[in-house]
């Protein structure tokens, strides 16, 4: 049941990055038609609106959502590519291992630059 | 016309960027520097790699939504008899695979019309 | 007149060649002629050293399977002026070792078949054994397995996919659609014992849907199709969503069961 479960969290996993990160391209980078989210006019990624996203609390929480959830359907798909390779057990077993600790270690520097930037936003102070 | 499209081929290389990505954005908490009107992430290159990455996402996500659909077992009919010439679960999600290639072109345009600039 | 086609054939023999090779034939070909009919012609009167399966020369019994200009193909039901004009290709199946010439090493996909348990699996083995009744299953219950019992084991799925052709411990379309075959089936209660399998890191879920084995099968199995309500079922079983029916009854007489109402009751018996 383990295959089952990762593979049935990687799909959900696809569906959550499918709205999350179409709002994230719907935002940044179709953001000449949508201008979403960005109420101070102009490019998405001017400063002032980079600052009014990062002081959200949406937005802090729905980047946090989205790097846990593009980590592990990313670095799933990293790992059913690599097991295509017929590889030995005892090497199936590290490469998971592997691929896991590189996942957390990615979303914790991930979210700690989520929180520190939500936090200089708030500050006020400049970026 | 392809019989089905993967999802883990070229687009599935966007894990590669995506790793990059969270080093590069994470940075942004030690500074705008690199954001700042030209600089580094508003030279003409990286807005063509912008594009591209886009673009792979646009695709990816689509044909895994038909995936999401197949794999599941809902686009590819039910069991029927087989009666010469044979009809699969291939010729079922085929009207599927059109429509999500046509609006990942559809995106695709978007983008485009986006990153040219032509958007104000 | 008939036509001269070239018939390029791999062969390899693992006693005397490093390495297998293409030799050419000319065979001359007439309307209606079988790819077999040209292997035949071959051995007859060309080169008697060339080895292949077949039995059947109907497209039932699945000894034929091979690698036609790019394409697993029964050699038996496929007429060589509908693949080729002037060049045909023969090879033996990808996927599998060669043990001679068009002779693909097929144990890998049984000993996989094998391990699937493909057959009706039930509590009471007892009554399985030493059956005593029949199994009350309906015409709708049976149609939800009955496109995967056509298959014949030619092995053309296999040789096919995509997946099987880089990891060698992918169990492949043939085998789990016979799973398929026999989850679906009414009369099994086998499923979660299957799951053990088709549920592993080398199982249903190494499938991507690419479609070649349901392309290829000559018998319309559609083994894709059978792989993903497999995926389906796994899901719903890990979720436990899954519907929690019974395997079918067996019944031991007359007026059990369930009637059809616009049948006429059966005259009085005689003897």
């Amino acid at each position: 049941m383990r295959e089952t479960k990762y593979w049935t969290w990687h799909m959900a996993a696809g569906v959550v990055i499918l709205f999350l990160l179409g709002l994230h391209m719907l935002i940044m980078h179709v953001g000449g038609i949508t201008h979403l989210f960005a109420p101070n006019g102009g490019e998405a990624t001017s400063r002032e609106n980079s600052l009014y996203r990062d002081g959200s609390l949406f937005f802090l929480v729905t980047y946090i959502v989205l790097l846990g959830v593009a980590l592990y359907h990313g670095l799933y798909g990293l790992r059913t590519i690599l097991f295509e390779l017929t590889l030995k057990p005892a090497v199936e077993k590290a490469v998971s291992l592997v691929l896991l600790i590189a996942g957390l270690g990615l979303f914790g520097l991930g979210a700690w630059a989520a929180f520190a930037t939500h936090a200089i936003a708030i500050a006020g102070a400049r970026g | 016309m392809p019989r089905s499209v993967s999802n883990s081929g070229m687009t599935g290389r966007i894990r590669l960027w995506a790793v990059v990505h969270i080093v590069v954005t994470s940075l942004r908490a030690r500074g705008i520097y690199l954001w700042v009107e030209g600089g580094f992430f508003h030279q003409p290159m990286f807005k063509f790699g912008e594009f591209l990455v886009f673009a792979a996402f646009a695709y990816h996500a689509l044909n895994g939504v038909r995936l999401v659909l197949v794999e599941l077992g809902f686009a590819v009919g039910k069991p029927i008899e087989p009666i010469y010439p044979y009809k699969t679960s291939l010729n079922v999600q085929r009207p599927l695979l059109i429509a999500m290639m046509i609006l990942a072109v559809i995106f695709l345009a978007a983008g485009g019309y986006d990153f040219l600039g032509l958007a104000k | 007149m008939p036509a001269e086609i070239d018939f390029h054939v791999t062969r390899f023999n693992p006693e005397s060649d490093q390495a297998p090779y293409v030799k050419t034939y000319q065979v001359p070909v007439r309307a209606g002629m079988t790819v077999l009919d040209g292997l035949h012609y071959i051995k007859e009167n060309l080169d008697p050293s060339l080895a292949w399966r077949y039995s059947c020369r109907m497209g039932v019994c699945g000894s034929c399977g091979m690698l036609l200009n790019g394409r697993p193909m029964l050699a038996c039901n496929t007429q060589i002026l509908h693949i080729a004009t002037t060049d045909l290709t023969v090879g033996p199946l990808p996927n599998f070792d060669i043990i001679r010439d068009l002779v693909p090493d097929l144990m890998t996909m049984f000993e996989k078949h094998v391990a699937l348990k493909p057959y009706i699996v039930r509590a009471d083995q007892a009554e399985i054994d030493d059956p005593a009744g029949e199994f009350f299953q309906s015409p709708e219950e049976l149609e939800a397995y009955l496109q995967f019992t056509y298959c014949i084991k030619c092995g053309c799925c296999m040789a096919a996919c995509p997946t099987l052709a880089t990891d060698a411990r992918y169990l492949g379309p043939m085998p789990l659609a016979a799973a398929q075959r026999y989850n679906a089936d009414t009369r099994d209660d086998g499923r979660r014992a299957r799951n053990q399998l088709t549920g592993s890191s080398h199982g249903a879920f190494r499938c991507h849907y690419a479609g070649e084995c349901s392309r290829v099968c000559p018998k319309g199995v559609d083994p894709a199709k059978a792989v993903q309500y497999l995926k389906r079922q796994l899901v719903l079983d890990y979720l436990h969503l899954a519907s929690r029916k019974k395997p079918c009854a067996k019944l031991h007489g007359p007026g059990q069961g369930k009637p059809l109402t616009n049948i006429t009751p059966a005259p009085a018996r005689t003897v």
